[in-house]
């Protein structure tokens, strides 16, 4: 089953890797980004931030709705970490298993506010969580497990 | 379960910055810096942070062995069964322990899973090489 999927800018460190896997009990990480899915380099020092135990799966966005679709997920607790809002959409939009968002860490960019510490949207981007939200995908804003769950559309 | 970590200085205080930016707040984690100026003494310090009488957990870690802060917290817990210590602290230790459910343990089994958490913590100091490693799937 799938636990959660986080969007971080970040993708596997420390926060993610360490504090989230254990708050989850996921025993799969899977990093579903379609530049680190074909760079070998990347995927080597991603490896380092590897929790115990736990594996690290590394796919496109393609390729892991795939598997998702396939069953092959099912026996495992699955964590996914993606790097940005709008594959997090396309992951959510691709299959009805992911059910909980948190949005961690979200990069500024240009003609986007900042809706909390380190999570900055554009217009676009609030359309697609608002979407996905109204199909039924509880989509919270936080850093840390232990921070308070904020709703995604009391923010915006 | 309480976790206090007391150091020379600011290394406690800073390593328990450090675990809150990645878990969030810890309620049951203290620091104690010893020996900064215009403070009171570690064993005052630590002496306020054990509530009398109580049977609740304590686990000490200080940041190294031989030093007088931890050989000061030695002194203090000696024939306390609900007490223990750990020196050489590092981020892994304190975050393994923060997560470690060890409320309803005994005193043996809770120095034995101390032994574990110090084994996996020494394995994460270490050189760092980026080598090849086999690619995982489902």
């Amino acid at each position: 089953m799938i636990k959660m999927l986080r969007v971080d800018y970040r993708l596997v460190h420390g926060q993610v890797a360490f504090a989230w896997t254990n708050f989850l009990s996921a025993d799969a990480i899977l990093l579903a980004n379609d530049d680190v899915a074909k760079d070998d380099f990347r995927k080597r020092v991603l490896n380092l931030a590897k929790p115990n135990g736990v594996k690290l799966i590394f796919k496109s966005i393609a390729d892991s709705l795939k598997a998702i679709k396939s069953g092959v997920t099912e026996k495992y607790k699955v964590f996914i970490v993606v790097e940005n809002i709008q594959d997090a959409y396309e992951m959510a939009k691709g299959t009805d298993e992911i059910k909980l968002i948190d949005i961690g860490l979200v990069a500024d960019r240009e003609n986007t506010k900042n809706i909390a510490k380190s999570v900055y949207v554009n217009e676009k981007e609030i359309q697609q969580l608002t979407e996905l939200e109204n199909k039924g995908v509880e989509v919270v804003v936080k850093q840390a497990p232990t921070d308070r769950d904020v709703q995604f559309s009391s923010l915006v | 379960m309480q976790v206090i970590l007391a150091s020379h200085s600011q290394m406690a205080k800073g390593l328990k910055q450090t675990v809150e930016l990645i878990m969030g707040k810890q309620s049951n984690l203290h620091a104690n810096a010893a020996y900064e100026d215009e403070q009171e003494s570690l064993k005052k310090q630590i002496a306020e942070q054990i509530t009398p009488n109580s049977h609740d957990l304590y686990l000490f870690l200080t940041d190294i062995i031989g030093g007088s802060v931890n050989t000061t917290i030695a002194q203090m817990i000696e024939d306390k069964e609900n007490m223990f210590l750990v020196t050489g602290m590092n981020l892994p230790l304190v975050l393994a322990v923060l997560t470690a459910k060890l409320d309803n343990c005994s005193s043996d089994q809770v120095a034995n899973k101390l032994e574990e958490y110090c084994e996996e913590a020494r394995k994460e100091l270490k050189v760092v090489r980026i080598t090849a490693q086999e690619a995982e799937d489902f």
